[in-house]
């Protein structure tokens, strides 16, 4: 038995305690997840009770175009986290960065694709105040973007202790559990975006 | 944190698959997103009611989530590995999403029936405004 | 020192810190930040009290200047010209009274305070799953307390929307409106929320993964089990809080229309927002949140009496198995009812009969517990030592305090006494009654536990029972206020003919709640007094047989030496297999394995 009263401050720690470490992180996780969608819960169930009751709700067609580039940028980014969990449970620490990295990519040119859509939007005058869709529009993919934002963030710290050379085959969980927030963010735009673009 | 040198197999994780067979068939999940991703494009475009004599965008908003749904569960079984996730975790997410829907159904039906019934009636009411 | 493998989660506890900043301030250890929780939310305590007492000043004597107050802050925060309330200054009042007291005094106390400092222990574990969360959850509430602080310093001073918040008012600023306190006070609540998040997230995990060998889930104390079924609201109710924050601050800021309808007027001018919202959407929403919300309120206290009960009967708790079930079909329920706050708010009458039966419903398990608890001490041999006191009254409260919801409950009676006094009479009979003495009975329990000394007994039942006599002589008459048709959040009473009868009673109800406000000085001094010069204390002063009182006081800061392995259940009193004692620990071998050895 581990006795905590001599314990240095340096201890090994072994490939059962990732194990049973990476377990409790996943629910963790799973748990948030479960916040986030009662999160977007409260927007989703808004909006839908504004396009089913409001009188004068108005669904302007945005363009469908940046919406659809937006979504097959998401997906593919959402491919390249699941190759980037995939490379790091097998200790392949180069091509994993490599996928980080792509996957941070990806991350920016949506964000990028977005920036110009907003652009477009407030050029033509379309504010969050201009009616009640564009205060949906700006609420349900800000918010969507503020994630975006957190996840590239946890995708710059993990590409650079994956450089340092923190993960191996027996832990490399963080990569795993921010995967999990990455795929989420994925699928909140993808009900989003024929929420918002398409019906 | 260190972490142990050790070279115990990571046997857990490993769904006994070749690295290879498990990057092609999350290519192909990726490619029946991609195409789904299509079918929702193209079904917009198109009245989904035609077929029912349905006029109004009812029939393509429940196309659309449906389609959205299916791609949902395609990343939540498959990149987010629901499939090997243990039952505790799977009841969070299911919980959430009950709670999600409870919340759809109790706000707009409220809504629906004060827009109907209240809105409608004050406008009759007034004479049609 | 050869470096040691450590092979399981529970084993591994953060190095002991030396140096102050990790000690006090950015500390991992739960027994720390639970005493950060502690220590933030009795000062949030006596600001939410001293707000009461404003609030009960000017209804009892409307237009009076506030004694000393008054005369300091002319004109400045809340107060008028002549160093009375303002009418702005008295919403604002209760507003902040209830925001204050919820959000940053009663959850992070209940919630952040004991069950951090109990769930790791009573679990038999080294500390929670996440201690880095742990430390940001304390000072994401921290930053959110600055922030209320901050509000009432703002020029037009903090929200004046009810604790509720209902748009169009909190959504709409006019120009004699708070903005920016409005906006600094849902900044706060939004933060909390995710406070109250990650607590949830981290308390979950913990129970779930880190028991004990042995600790099964009927072997788990019901504190911890109440902790389970809150954290479960917590992580699935609050993000709604935050959203509906969010949604309210972008009304306000960027002056979208979510929650404001069309043609919303202020004074002779149109407002900013082009309208086409819904205000009653905003209830729905927080509702959904805030109704559960009442069941984080209460669901803890209903696990510290479950603990203390038994051990203060020297009984097993009565029924445990019903006790557990009882709370989480509170918590299925609970999730169904928030429609009853808005029968009168021009909700569809059928849905409002399905939340009327649902409401209902809640009373049985509700009943339950009281019904055991009534059992456990049935022809038990009571010690009435304070905390015993404390958690009996929890009892009573929680009884009128119940009574009194069940009315409410039934629609055609809450179209009568909804927004009246009678509503602030039940929930204060919750709130106070029940999760306040609640509390008190919890400190004065788990007091040695936490600081390793003894409060004063005999200044205790002091104020036991001076809490108790004035707490019931200033809320009880509410109920009355209420039927009369006295309307809460009304600034003065006089001006009505129908109520003019009540001013009395105003009075009276004033002078109770300001001598219950001083008898909480009895307990800060006996509790701030302790905590540096009290005896020092037993490591298991009251006998009692769960696993946080076999560890010595103080607490070491890993807890357990050895993790601990249990043996039964956690009220093991007056059980024969005891004998000659009248309690056995819960991680005492079996004698058949004692005698072996």
């Amino acid at each position: 038995m581990f006795d905590p009263a001599a314990q240095d401050h340096h201890p090994t720690l072994s490939p059962a305690f990732h194990r049973e470490r990476r377990d409790m992180r996943a629910m963790g996780m799973w748990l948030f997840l479960g916040s986030e969608v009662m999160f977007f819960t409260a927007f989703f169930a808004a909006y839908i009770v504004a396009r089913s009751a409001a009188p004068g709700f108005v669904a302007m067609p945005l363009e469908r175009g940046f919406g659809t580039l937006n979504t097959i940028v998401l997906l593919t980014s959402s491919l390249t986290m699941a190759l980037a969990v995939l490379n790091s449970k097998r200790g392949e620490r180069v091509k994993t960065g490599r996928y980080i990295a792509l996957t941070f990519l990806l991350a920016c040119v949506f964000l990028v694709v977005k920036g110009i859509e907003y652009a477009h939007h407030f050029e033509a005058g379309d504010f969050p105040s201009h009616d009640i869709f564009f205060g949906f529009y700006f609420l349900l993919t800000g918010f969507h973007g503020l994630h975006v934002l957190g996840g590239m963030i946890t995708l710059a710290i993990l590409w650079w202790r994956n450089r340092r050379g923190d993960f191996n085959k027996d832990y490399n969980d963080p990569i795993e559990i921010a995967g999990l927030y990455w795929h989420f963010v994925d699928l909140v735009w993808i009900f989003l975006f024929p929420a918002l673009y398409l019906l | 944190m260190s972490s142990a040198a050790t070279t115990a197999p990571s046997g857990v994780h490993d769904h006994g698959r070749s690295y290879k067979a498990e990057a092609v068939f999350y290519a192909e999940i990726f490619g029946l997103l991609i195409s789904l991703t299509i079918l929702t494009v193209t079904l917009s475009y198109v009245n989904v009611g035609w077929a029912l004599d349905l006029t109004g965008r009812a029939p393509n908003i429940v196309a659309g989530m449906l389609v959205a749904a299916v791609k949902s569960s395609l990343v939540l079984w498959f990149f987010m590995h629901m499939n090997h996730e243990g039952r505790l975790n799977r009841f969070i997410f299911a919980f959430a999403l009950c709670l999600f829907t409870l919340a759809v159904v109790a706000f707009s039906s409220d809504f629906v029936w004060l827009h109907t019934y209240v809105v409608e009636g004050a406008r009759a009411a007034v004479g049609g405004m | 020192m050869s470096a040691q493998t450590i092979d399981s989660v529970a084993d591994f506890v953060h190095p002991e810190p030396t140096d102050f900043f990790h000690k006090y301030v950015w500390s991992y250890d739960h027994k720390t930040v639970a005493k950060q929780y502690l220590w933030t939310s009795l000062i949030f305590l006596v600001l939410g009290g001293f707000l009461a007492m404003l609030i009960r000043w000017q209804i009892a004597y409307p237009g009076a200047p506030v004694p000393l107050l008054g005369a300091l802050l002319k004109g400045r925060f809340i107060f008028d010209g002549n160093g009375a309330v303002s009418a702005e200054g008295y919403i604002q009042l209760a507003s902040m009274h209830g925001l204050v007291m919820i959000f940053f005094v009663i959850i992070p106390l209940i919630v952040g305070a004991f069950g951090n400092f109990l769930i790791p222990l009573h679990i038999g574990s080294r500390d929670v799953a996440f201690p880095l969360l742990n430390a940001l959850s304390y000072w994401l509430y921290f930053v959110a307390g600055l922030l209320i602080l901050a509000s009432f310093l703002v020029p037009l001073g903090p929200a004046a929307s009810g604790w509720t918040n209902y748009p169009p008012l909190s959504d709409v600023a006019g120009a004699n409106s708070p903005d920016i306190g409005m906006n600094l006070v849902m900044s706060a609540v939004f933060l909390a929320g995710f406070s109250s998040i990650f607590g949830g997230i981290n308390f979950l995990v913990t129970i779930v993964k880190m028991r004990a060998p042995g600790m099964t889930w009927m072997r788990l104390p019901m504190t911890t089990w109440a902790q389970f079924v809150t954290a479960i609201f917590q992580v699935l109710a609050t993000p709604m809080l935050a959203a509906a924050g969010a949604m309210l601050l972008f009304d306000r800021i960027l002056h979208t229309s979510f929650f404001v309808p069309r043609g919303v007027m202020i004074g002779a001018a149109a407002a900013a927002n082009t309208g086409g919202g819904y205000p009653l959407l905003w209830q729905h929403v927080f509702w959904f949140y805030a109704h559960p919300a009442v069941y984080i309120l209460i669901l803890p206290s209903m696990g510290f009496t479950s603990d203390i009960l038994p051990a203060f009967a020297r009984k097993p708790i009565f029924g445990q198995r019903a006790m557990i079930i009882s709370l989480v079909a509170i918590m299925g329920l609970g999730f169904i009812v928030w429609g009853h706050h808005m029968f009168v708010s021009g909700l569809n009458p059928w849905m409002g009969m399905a939340f009327m039966i649902s409401t209902i419903f809640i009373a049985l398990p509700s009943g339950v517990k009281v019904f055991n608890w009534l059992g456990t001490i049935w022809g038990g041999s009571l010690r009435l030592e304070p905390p015993m006191l404390y958690a009996l009254t929890f009892v009573a409260m929680f009884i009128v305090g119940g009574l009194s919801g069940i009315f409410m409950a039934a629609t055609p009676v809450d179209v009568y006494i909804h927004d009246t006094y009678y509503v602030i009479a039940h929930f204060h009979y919750v709130v106070f009654g029940a999760t306040l003495f609640s509390v008190f009975a919890a400190t004065t329990y788990w007091f040695p536990k936490m600081f390793g000394r003894e409060m004063n007994r005999t200044l205790n039942y002091v104020h036991w029972a001076l809490s108790f006599i004035f707490f019931n002589l200033a809320f009880f008459p509410m109920h009355f206020l209420g039927e009369a048709g006295h309307m809460r959040r009304l600034m003065t009473s006089t001006g009505y003919e129908f109520l003019n009868p009540m001013a009395p009673w105003n009075e009276f109800i004033t002078i109770a709640a300001f001598c219950l406000g001083a008898s909480q000085i009895v307990f800060a001094y006996n509790f701030i007094h302790s905590v540096f010069f009290g005896k020092p204390a037993q490591p298991n002063p009251w006998e009692a047989s769960t696993l946080e009182w076999t560890i010595p006081v103080p607490v070491p800061h890993y807890n357990y030496r050895t993790i601990p392995t249990v043996y039964r259940g956690p009220h093991e009193y007056s059980s024969p297999e005891a004998a000659p004692a009248d309690w056995i620990a819960q991680d005492a071998p079996p004698r058949g394995n004692r005698a072996a050895h």
